[in-house]
C-alpha cells in the first residue's frame, strides 16, 4: 500500500478519537 | 516445595479459579500450566474432576461476561482501549470484527485459541449486541473447550507432570524462585513486547490536530475510512471527504487515490 506513496498513516484514535476532538462529521454515502 | 503441592491438592480449585479469572479478565498470567497440574492431580485422584471443570468454566464465564456488559456499556471505546493494551488497535479491532463478520457469535468458541481474538471476542460480542443467552452459551463451550484440554493433557501425562513436581520439589524453596523467575519473564516479556509495539505505532501515526492542519491545505491528503461494513453500519458517518475501503477487496477504492497524495487510513 506504502508503494508509489509519499507516506500512509494511521489516525490515532480513529473515528472516535477525531469526534471527542470536535472534529467535523458527514453522513456515510453508499455510492462513494 | 512439599508445601506447594499440598497446597495444591488442598486448595486447587480455588487457586484454579483465582488463575482463570485473573487471566480472562486480562492480566497477562498464564492459566494453561495450573491447568495441568490440575488436571494431572484428577488422575492422580487428589482433585475431583467435575468440580475442577465446573471452576474453571465459572471462572471463564465470569470473566468474559465482564467484558461483554462493558461492550454493550461502552462500545468501542472498550474495544480500542483493550487492543491499546493487548496488541495493534486498528488491526486488532478489524480482525476481529472481520472474524465475527464472517462466522457470527459461533465464532466465541474458536476464540480462546486465536491469539488477540481471546481478550477482544466477548467485549465485542457485547459491541455487536449479541443476545446474552446465546453468548453465554457459546462463552461455555468456548471455557469448556479451552480448559478441558490442558486438564485432559494433565490427566493423561500424569506421570510426566508428577515427574515434574518431583524435580522441582528437589530443589527446595528454589523451586519457587525457578517458577517466579519464568512467570516474571513471561510478564516481561509481554509486557515488553506491548511496549515496543505500541512506541513503534505512535511515531508512525498522525493525531488528530495534525490531521486537522492538513485538512486544511490545498494539498489535502487523502482520507481513507477502512472501518469493516458493521462498524459502518452501527455509525454511519465519516470524517468528510473521507473514501470507505473495503479491506477485503481495497484494489477498487485505491485506484482513485492519487499517487501523489500523502493519505490517512482510519478505523472506529
Amino acid at each position: 500500500m506504502d508503494q508509489g506513496y509519499r507516506r500512509v498513516r494511521p489516525l490515532d484514535g480513529g473515528l472516535e478519537g477525531w469526534i471527542e476532538a470536535g472534529g467535523e462529521t458527514e453522513e456515510f454515502l453508499p455510492a462513494t | 516445595m512439599d508445601e506447594m503441592t499440598g497446597l495444591l491438592a488442598q486448595h486447587g480449585l480455588v487457586l484454579v479459579f483465582a488463575n482463570v479469572l485473573l487471566t480472562q479478565t486480562g492480566v497477562p498470567l498464564p492459566a494453561v500450566p495450573l491447568l495441568i497440574v490440575a488436571g494431572a492431580f484428577v488422575a492422580q485422584g487428589q482433585i475431583a474432576l467435575f468440580p475442577l471443570i465446573l471452576v474453571s468454566v465459572a471462572a471463564s464465564l465470569i470473566g468474559d461476561a465482564l467484558w461483554y456488559v462493558a461492550g454493550r456499556l461502552y462500545g468501542y471505546r472498550i474495544l480500542r482501549t483493550l487492543c491499546r493494551v493487548s496488541i495493534e488497535p486498528d488491526s486488532c479491532v478489524k480482525q476481529t470484527e472481520t472474524v465475527f463478520e464472517r462466522w457470527g457469535a459461533p465464532s466465541l468458541m474458536i476464540a480462546k485459541y486465536v491469539p488477540g481474538f481471546s481478550t477482544i471476542a466477548p467485549p465485542l460480542a457485547g459491541t455487536m449486541r449479541v443476545g446474552f443467552p446465546s453468548f453465554l452459551g457459546y462463552s461455555a463451550v468456548a471455557a469448556l473447550l479451552w480448559a478441558g484440554l490442558p486438564i485432559a493433557l494433565g490427566a493423561i501425562f500424569s506421570t510426566e507432570v508428577e515427574r515434574a513436581l518431583k524435580w522441582l520439589e528437589g530443589m527446595g524453596t528454589g523451586a519457587a524462585v525457578v517458577i517466579a523467575t519464568v512467570v516474571a519473564l513471561y510478564v516481561g516479556v509481554k509486557l515488553a513486547q506491548r511496549y515496543l509495539l505500541i512506541r513503534f505505532l505512535r511515531m508512525a501515526r498522525i493525531n488528530v490536530e495534525e490531521l486537522r492542519k492538513l485538512l486544511g491545505q490545498v494539498e489535502k491528503p487523502v482520507v481513507l475510512d477502512v472501518r469493516s461494513a458493521t462498524a459502518r453500519k452501527l455509525y454511519p458517518r465519516r470524517i468528510p471527504g473521507a473514501i470507505w475501503v473495503d479491506i477485503v477487496a481495497p484494489q477498487a477504492a485505491l485506484i482513485a487515490v492519487p499517487p501523489d497524495r500523502d493519505v490517512v487510513v482510519y478505523c472506529s
